[in-house]
């Protein structure tokens, strides 16, 4: 259906809408417009914090999606969000106050403009990174329908986002999914500055859902009601169970990318401009409302506006009103508090056991799991009824069906950001992505969206999933197929990080996982699972954060994790012929990591040995050896030492792997060094080819100090009112006076040009902040003027 | 000019033998190190002097440490009464059955059972334990292995021969004092032991005080309160010592 066609459907529909519906489109236009004109004011006073970007102009398309929605429906959105915020029903004056950075923000001051989440009203998020948003949405529609309710996920993204890897990933995972989604493009023409049909030969947006076998729908994204319209459609599509629909609201931002950036710049022009705010979809409609839908009189309009005018001046109080968070907050929710779930921390006694192969004892847990708690959800690729690459889900589809056991395409961008959402809407999800390799496929998922969900939030939203992956090295799997990557998953707050050992740790870590409030990426090393080990009947949980000595002695701490532990078992008993009784630690888990254990060993032994499958470079090795000098240097009698894999990429020949890894004989000879004081000497700082190269030069020093900012809040002597260089780019911290179009004495009208500044980026023009007198001009041309600093002053 | 000024060399000595050393007021100067490049590590400061001795010279304090050394040993001392009726009623019950078995046994298991308890303090050499005899002192190893019967029968083997294990290593010394109605506050360290235990029982044999000395360089006070506490636990539930 085209936007022509909306617009003839509907003047010969009868089926015109209530009278309250079409006045609340046009209160929450307005609501979003004034909203944004005054985050706009506030953001050039320098009020807010961080970059802004706007929705003026578009404000049609987010008004006539939300119209549809419940508050338990969720939307994702973008970087461009407030908009969507404001029309899902997010507090107008607690948005304002996230833009400000302030206690009383929708979260709290931690996620600001870019990172707006409201789970009261379903809102999941504007989001700093284009695409991010548009997989979550289809997990959350496959989250409600596990849950048994007919709430729908709705994604809004711009045209840049439509050539992005997320949409594609995730419009054909929803497809074939037939997930309660709807996608909704807000076209604007142009990703930042490069304009749409640049970027691709097919610029018809809607019509790439023929690719995935939707629907897709262009509208005009300026008519509220053709966008109301085909969201209906889309909407009752969804929630019926029909399957997902692709939505091109064809519509235009008549502001920068952000603020600071030019509103024309160098990709539009003026009449481009103008043609568009001729179609401004509040004053379209405003005149629809009046003159062909005559339901409405200018007096009615004028009265909700002012309303409006009203709620906006409040926001705006409230913001400025609030409180600073409380900086000794900064370390709060990172993750879940306890970090354990209370099944991990329940006291258990030792058991019978049986013995069991790795992939049994897990595969077995996820069961016991998936029994338990009917809204997990499995994705991954093959391990439906096939059962999975390693066999690793035998019979899970058997028992669960297709619906949990979900066979995905090889998109793991698009079902971990499926797994996102879904989890932190009340499901549970595994996210299988066969490789540790393969994780940084996805990578923007876990380490930029699960990862930051529940900090962004100020703990009100988290992300429970779990990444399962085959990892390490194992008989010749290359470069592709054999990393394990422990320490980048580690080195990210809010990521929880468990290197099994043995099948019962495997079984214990994943039924904990499947509990836990936080994403874990579930790292099993494929060389474990062919092995064997008694493994606990019954429930079975092991904590996070808590070490297993997997060898006592008194000589030396060997810390290893995953298969480098059986190699430092075989290595202590080799050594006890030599006299030496080495206690070997398994942390279990890498984040957290059980460093009170490890410190409790040293005291005893005095010597550290630290081996690890990971590369050394920001490693585990260097991690736990600085800890050690920090916590318990004065036991320490010889520097603490480290094997890792070797620095290079994982080779295909057998021969070349094995001079690779770390092996038992390393270990050996790594204790004999630690022990007789000189610890291997590690060399991959790859600097040797340096050493000879000329001194480095000192730094030269900055060519001119950075202008100071101005205090924001401190007024500037005088009663007149300040004209001031406004914030904006980020970026950018001054600029030059490039005119003045007043001179001192001339009548000045608000909103008036009087001045242009220039900057590296663009130029600046000058606003009069008030009508009065131009009574001083403090910046003469060719002056250089830091951002928030005044140029001169107006008397009213 | 001082000769030794321009002779100074850094000493090399490991964090932990520098602890050690500081802990004992040993002089690292004296020390030879055994480590690469002559580096200084706790085997040599344990070698030098086994048993902490008072150092009151200036002189001779480590030259790197900044923070005063006090340079004594850092004795600690807990006392505990202990409730012996129920080990009474026990003795008494297996005297009937022609099991006879005196405090001195029980006390010596009950020592070994807190070290098995105490893993900080088992770490200093595990169980032997000596006993304090007339000017002599006996060793018993491996007590929680043997049955109270044969240690009751070693120690009164020890009792009957005069030879003197004072040089043999043990963790703790224990001092039966024959004095009722007294309560030990002081009591200095054996040499060679890091603990000592006085026990006065009281007459009647209803309770006991008693006083745990030890060196704080090889054992935290708080593992020391933990060790006199599973020690008093033993006792004054005494039937795990005799299974």
């Amino acid at each position: 259906m085209s936007a022509a066609r909306a617009r003839e459907d509907f003047k010969g529909a009868p089926n015109l809408p209530d009278r309250e519906i079409l006045l609340d489109l046009f209160e929450r236009m307005v609501l979003l417009r004034r909203f944004e004109s005054i985050a706009q004011i506030a953001c050039r006073k320098g009020e807010t914090p961080g970059f802004l970007h706007l929705y003026i102009g578009e404000e049609a398309t987010g008004v006539g999606v939300c119209a549809h929605l419940r508050p338990t429906d969720w939307v994702t959105s973008t970087h461009r969000g407030h908009g969507h915020a404001l029309a899902k029903g997010a507090n107008p004056g607690r948005v304002m106050a996230e833009l400000f950075g302030k206690v009383d923000g929708i979260c709290g001051g931690r996620g600001g403009t870019m990172h707006l989440y409201d789970r009261s009203v379903g809102l999941f998020g504007t989001n700093g990174i284009v695409a991010a948003g548009i997989g979550h949405a289809v997990g959350i529609g496959m989250s409600a329908r596990q849950q048994g309710r007919d709430d729908i996920g709705v994604a809004f993204f711009g045209d840049g986002a439509a050539n992005h890897g997320g949409f594609h990933e995730a419009l054909n995972f929803a497809a074939v999914q037939r997930a309660p989604a709807v996608f909704v493009c807000e076209n604007n023409l142009y990703a930042t500055a490069t304009p749409l049909k640049s970027v691709t030969l097919n610029p018809e947006i809607a019509t790439k859902a023929a690719s995935y076998g939707m629907p897709g729908i262009a509208v005009d994204g300026n008519d509220v009601f053709a966008v109301w319209l085909a969201m209906k459609e889309a909407t009752e599509r969804a929630r019926a169970g029909k399957g997902p629909t692709l939505i091109e609201a064809k519509t235009y931002r008549t502001v920068g990318h952000h603020e600071g950036d030019p509103v024309i710049g160098t990709y539009r022009t003026q009449e481009e401009l103008d043609a568009w705010i001729k179609r401004d979809p509040i004053d379209m409609f405003r005149k629809k409302l009046v003159q062909e839908y005559g339901v409405a009189d200018a007096e009615v309009l004028a009265t909700i506006e002012s309303r409006i005018e009203k709620v906006v001046e409040e926001a705006l109080t409230f913001a400025r009103n609030s409180p600073e968070p409380d900086p000794a907050t900064v370390r709060l929710h990172v993750f879940a508090d306890p970090i354990n779930p209370p099944a991990a921390l329940q006291p258990r006694a030792a058991g019978e056991t049986r013995t069991q192969g790795w992939l049994e004892a897990v595969r077995d847990g996820i069961a016991e799991e998936m029994r338990a708690n009917p809204a997990i959800l499995y994705f991954g690729e093959g391990t439906g009824e096939r059962g999975g690459s390693f066999a690793h889900t035998r019979n899970l589809w058997q028992e669960f069906g297709a619906e949990r056991m979900v066979d995905t395409p090889i998109s793991e961008q698009g079902f971990t950001a499926a797994a996102v959402g879904a989890s932190a809407t009340g499901a549970r999800t595994v996210s299988d992505l066969m490789f540790a390799d393969f994780a940084f496929e996805t990578a923007g998922q876990i380490f930029l969206q699960a990862a930051k969900l529940r900090y962004m939030t100020s703990g009100l939203m988290s992300a429970p999933m779990v990444v399962r992956v085959g990892a390490g090295a194992l008989r010749s799997s290359g470069p592709h197929h054999s990393g394990i990557y422990h320490p980048v998953f580690a080195h990210m707050p809010g990521l929880i990080v468990c290197v099994p050992s043995t099948p019962a740790d495997a079984k214990g870590l994943m039924k904990t996982a499947l509990r836990a409030g936080d994403p874990v990426i579930m790292l099993e090393p494929k060389a474990l699972f062919a092995s064997k080990g008694e493994v606990p009947v019954g429930e079975h949980y092991v904590p996070f954060g808590v070490a297993r000595i997997a060898r006592a002695g008194a000589d030396i701490t060997i810390v290893a994790a995953g298969q480098m532990v059986q190699r430092a078992l075989e290595a202590a008993e080799t050594l006890v012929a030599e006299g030496v009784e080495a206690e070997v630690i398994d942390p279990r888990t890498i984040m957290p990591l059980d460093i009170d254990a490890i410190v409790a060993s040293v005291r005893k032994t005095h010597r550290l040995l630290i081996v690890d499958e990971a590369w050394a470079m920001c490693g585990l090795g260097g991690e736990i050896a600085q800890a050690i000098n920090e916590l318990a240097f004065d036991e320490l009698d010889a520097p603490p030492g480290r094997l890792h894999t070797a620095p290079t990429s994982h080779p295909f020949a057998p021969v070349l792997e094995r001079a690779m890894l770390v092996d038992t004989a390393r270990i050996v000879q790594g204790v004999r060094d630690v022990i007789a004081g000189q610890p291997p000497v590690p060399d991959h700082w790859y600097t040797v080819g340096l050493k000879s190269a000329a001194p480095a030069k000192p730094a030269p020093a900055p060519a001119k100090p950075q202008p100071t900012l101005p205090a924001i809040s401190a007024p500037i002597a005088g009663d007149d009112e300040p004209i001031t260089m406004p914030f904006g780019d980020l970026t950018v911290s001054e600029g030059t006076v490039m005119k003045w179009l007043k001179a001192v004495g001339d009548a000045v009208k608000e909103g008036e040009l009087i001045a242009e500044i220039e900057t590296d980026k663009a130029v600046v023009e000058i606003d009069a902040p008030v009508s009065g007198t131009l009574v001083a001009i403090d910046q003469p041309v060719g002056a250089v003027v830091p951002m928030g600093g005044r140029i001169g002053g107006i008397k009213k | 000019m001082n000769m030794a000024v321009g002779q100074t060399r850094r000493l090399a000595v490991s964090p932990y033998a520098r602890r050690l050393a500081r802990e004992r007021g040993l002089p690292l100067e004296t020390l030879q190190g055994s480590g690469p490049g002559g580096r200084i590590l706790a085997a040599d400061v344990r070698g030098l002097v086994p048993v902490p001795t008072p150092v009151n010279s200036p002189d001779i304090l480590a030259p790197a440490a900044a923070a005063p050394s006090v340079a004594a040993p850092r004795m600690a001392a807990f006392a505990a009464s202990l409730a012996l009726g129920a080990l009474r009623d026990l003795l008494a019950a297996l005297e009937s059955t022609g099991k006879v078995f005196d405090i001195d046994d029980v006390l010596l298991r009950a020592a070994a059972h807190a070290f098995a308890e105490t893993s900080e303090a088992a770490m200093l050499g595990g169980t032997p334990v000596a006993l304090e005899l007339a000017g002599r002192q006996a060793v018993f190893a491996a007590v929680p292995q043997v049955t109270l019967t044969s240690l009751r029968s070693t120690r009164l083997a020890a009792l009957a021969d005069n030879h003197d294990d004072a040089e043999k290593p043990a963790a703790l010394s224990l001092r039966l004092l024959p004095a009722s109605e007294i309560r030990p506050l002081m009591m200095p360290l054996l040499p060679g032991r890091a603990m000592r235990l006085t026990v006065c029982v009281a007459a009647g044999g209803g309770h006991a005080e008693c006083l745990l000395t030890t060196d704080t360089a090889s054992l935290d006070e708080a593992a020391a309160a933990a060790w006199l506490a599973a020690l008093k636990s033993a006792i004054e539930h005494p039937l795990r010592l005799f299974v």
